[in-house]
């Protein structure tokens, strides 16, 4: 099934794991990321997700960030957001979900954020 | 209970056994008895014979000789010394007188045998001439007296008293009878301590059943036995155990139908009764309680200033605790109402003082609203309330008023503030507003397949809204009623403010659009529009995009402008190829984009023909599915934001101008969406800045 999506874990600092996903992040895709997202952080810290590279995101997209947010805020981690494309802003922009989200601008930044 | 005697198993069996030993013991006695006799009986009669024989041997040279007697009498005499249990020994000569007696008198005296006498069967074998004799009293032996040369010389007799023979049978018997009584002692001993341990556990098991009896199921029967009565002991542990959970059970069961009380009794004091009518408006409410109740609260009370405060909510929480969390609601509103004059500042003092009480994950949905009468104006605030309808009767139309407030208590640390907004609703003689809880929207069919949904609401508004507000709810309520049943699954509310008459002059509304109506609008995409197939497969809708870009008419839309609006009509496809059409990807359906310019705009000057906005159409020939709702609270539903679905109403209603859908029509299920880029464009301003 080739379209285009990928996500990647990169070996984060500290208790940091940092994914990275490129192609569309749709109703297809979003599972299988949900599924990656759970397996790289099955044992706990921070979650810096870095969406630079995700080319559209649909509202199964949206669901699986706040699954991820919801489940690492609830034993103790967090969940980043590192430099979303224009495609990742404008549906989280449109359901003022933007503000529920931690966001940062790079991947750098969520690292130094988390003091990793 | 009647008491009954009782028969202890151990008496029972003890007793038998006894019996049984004795029978066999004394059986035995019996038949070894009679063995004892005759043996004993033979054993005397053999020595009898051999005395006989013996002294009839003795006696032959005396016979032959001169003076018998001087040979015979001392002998005889000696004999009956010896054998005292002899009566009597005599020799006699061939002529039958005495030749031997111990008495000398008898001497020559012919001998004469009693007279009763009669042949002893015996087992000896007797010699020729010897005689085996007895009476009453005597058994005799006779023997010939022999000697070569004289084969008849006379008889030697001896006899010896019977009564000898049955004293030597009953000494017999005694020592027997002791024996046999020792051994019946030893067998009923034996038998008792054998069984008594046996039976032992039977006492405990009645104990530990008399237990349980009594209601004590928490002590198990200890026994260790390794018969049957074990196995039985533990069957009754198992017993009590299960007795413990169905106790536990029934318990708990009482102890929730005691709450579901308690809950159902606390909101039917919390919900207010019948209608009200003030200055031209009537209030009114209905209420139907779910099986297990859930968090629906209404009221309406008056304002200091004669206005009139309306409030409708969902507490997520069921049972006593929504029940508890929506008194607090009811007391908190009450106590704050005077203190916050906007219905947003009311919303979020009500949330600053509720959080507190809220478990995590519970959140409550609201509407306040403010009537002011003489001005026909209703100022209300949502969060995350489902959207309130509002029927205009002088066009027979039907506005939603959805919100973008947050639910209370769903978002901690006062996000709640930034998301709600002040309306104001200005309603004419013969609008009117209809509130409801998502018990209702939410209302599953009796298969549990199809949700009511907002078109039904509507289209039932629409029917009967003429008729008055209480017409009206009782045609909504009859609708979800013969929907899903008797009873709901959840609390359905439904709220309705009505201007039933002109207390002053009202101000004219603004802006109307036609209602647009989707199967018109198909026959024209038919005609007129660019035309897209898809199979109702998800990889097929990475197609949507590069068909996008291609629509001529839409090339002026930025880069932003036309992400949105693929994220949109992606999530409208998605729809109908996975509940539509169930992904089946040998379906397909069909998209059409029409836009103002193939339409004419002359004719419709309501669309903004400077950025040639238009609609497109989405005919599908799938299972007709209720699309659901628009609310914005889903995020803040833990349960919602795991299942990471819901967003994708919220993003179709967000880019799009209008959304209706027409289920199961004779063109198929046709979705109409009606796209203004400008909207679009001044929604995302408003984003930006919020």
């Amino acid at each position: 099934m080739d379209d285009g999506f990928k996500a990647t874990t990169a070996h984060g600092r500290g208790e940091a794991v940092v994914v990275r996903v490129e192609g569309r992040l749709d109703a297809k895709s979003a599972p299988r990321l949900l599924e990656h997202c759970l397996a790289a952080r099955a044992t706990g810290g921070h979650l810096v997700l870095n969406l630079s590279a995700v080319s559209f995101l649909s509202s199964s997209g949206v669901g699986v960030l706040l699954v991820m947010a919801e489940k690492a805020r609830s034993d103790g981690g967090s969940l980043r957001i590192a430099s979303p494309s224009s495609a990742v802003r404008a549906p989280l922009e449109l359901l003022n979900l933007h503000r529920f989200l931690t966001i940062d601008g790079s991947e750098d930044e969520a690292m130094s954020a988390l003091g990793a | 209970m009647k008491p009954r005697r009782v028969v202890s198993i151990r008496v029972v069996v003890i007793a038998t056994t006894t019996a049984l030993i004795t029978a066999a013991v004394l059986s035995a006695g019996a038949l070894s008895e009679r063995n004892a006799r005759r043996a004993l009986s033979h054993e005397i009669e053999t020595g009898l014979v051999l005395e006989a024989r013996n002294l009839a041997l003795t006696s032959a040279d005396a016979l032959l000789s001169s003076f018998p007697e001087l040979t015979l009498t001392p002998l005889v005499k000696k004999m009956m010394a010896e054998r005292p249990e002899l009566a009597f020994v005599v020799v006699v000569n061939h002529r039958g007188q005495i030749e031997g007696h111990p008495d000398p008198r008898r001497l020559g005296e012919p001998f004469k045998l009693p007279g009763d006498l009669m042949a002893v069967e015996s087992s000896m074998r007797l010699q020729p001439g010897e005689r085996l004799l007895q009476n009453r009293a005597l058994l005799i032996v006779e023997a010939p007296v022999t000697h070569p040369t004289e084969p008849n010389l006379g008889m030697a007799v001896v006899a010896v008293e019977r009564a000898y023979v049955d004293a030597a049978v009953a000494s017999a018997r005694r020592g027997q009878l002791v024996f046999l009584a020792v051994l019946l002692v030893l067998g009923v001993v034996a038998s008792f301590v054998v069984l008594a341990a046996l039976l032992a556990p039977v006492g405990a098991l009645r104990a530990g059943l008399e237990r349980i009896g009594r209601g004590d199921l928490d002590t198990p029967l200890q026994i260790g036995s390794g018969t049957e009565l074990g196995l039985l002991a533990d069957t009754v542990n198992e017993m009590a155990e299960g007795l413990k959970r169905a106790r536990a059970e029934t318990v708990e069961r009482e102890r929730l139908a005691h709450e579901l009380e308690l809950a159902r009794d606390i909101q039917r004091r919390l919900l207010p009764q019948g209608r009200r009518e003030v200055g031209g408006h009537a209030l009114v409410g209905a209420h139907r309680a779910a099986a297990e109740v859930g968090g629906d609260y209404y009221d309406f009370f008056a304002l200091p200033d004669g206005r009139v405060a309306i409030v409708i909510a969902d507490v997520s929480g069921k049972g006593l605790a929504g029940c508890l969390v929506t008194s607090m609601l009811a007391a908190l509103l009450r106590a704050l109402h005077t203190a916050h004059p906007s219905p947003t500042a009311l919303l979020v003092a009500l949330e600053r003082h509720l959080t507190p009480t809220l478990e995590p994950g519970e959140f409550v949905t609201m509407f306040y609203g403010v009537l002011d009468p003489m001005q026909g104006r209703l100022t209300y605030a949502s969060a995350g309330h489902t959207p309130a309808l509002v029927w205009r009767a002088g066009e027979s139309r039907v506005e939603w008023c959805p919100t973008r407030g947050i639910p209370l208590g769903a978002v901690r640390g006062g996000a709640l503030a930034s998301t709600l907004e002040d309306r104001a609703v200005p309603l004419a003689v013969g609008d009117l507003v209809l509130l409801f809880t998502d018990g209702l929207s939410e209302a599953f069919d009796r298969d549990g397949r199809e949700m009511f949904g907002m078109e039904r609401i509507e289209r039932t508004v629409r029917e009967h809204a003429r008729a008055g507000p209480d017409a009206m709810i009782g045609a909504v309520n009859a609708a979800v009623a013969e929907w899903s049943g008797a009873t709901p699954q959840d609390d359905q509310t439904l709220l309705v403010i009505a201007r039933i008459a002109a207390a002053t002059q009202r101000v004219p509304e603004a802006r109307a659009l036609p209602q647009a109506d989707p199967l018109e609008r198909l026959a024209e995409a038919e005609r007129s529009g660019v035309r897209l197939e898809l199979p109702a497969s998800l990889d097929a809708l990475d197609a949507l995009g590069a068909w996008l870009a291609r629509l001529p008419d839409l090339s002026e839309l930025d880069a932003a402008e036309r992400r949105q609006l693929e994220i949109a009509l992606y999530e409208t496809c998605a729809n109908v190829a996975e509940h539509g059409l169930q992904l089946n990807s040998a379906l397909a359906f069909e998209l059409w984009w029409v836009s103002a310019a193939a339409r004419g705009v002359a004719r419709h000057d309501d669309l903004d023909a400077r950025v040639k906005a238009g609609y497109f159409v989405l005919r599908d020939r799938g299972f007709p599915f209720s699309p659901g709702r628009w609310r914005p609270r889903d995020l803040d539903d833990p349960r919602r934001r795991l299942e990471g679905r819901g967003f994708g109403l919220d993003l179709i209603h967000l880019v799009m101008d209008e959304v209706l859908y027409r289920p199961a029509t004779a063109a198929g299920n046709v979705t109409l969406l009606t796209f203004d880029p400008a909207r679009a464009r001044e929604t995302r301003k408003e984003d930006h800045n919020g």
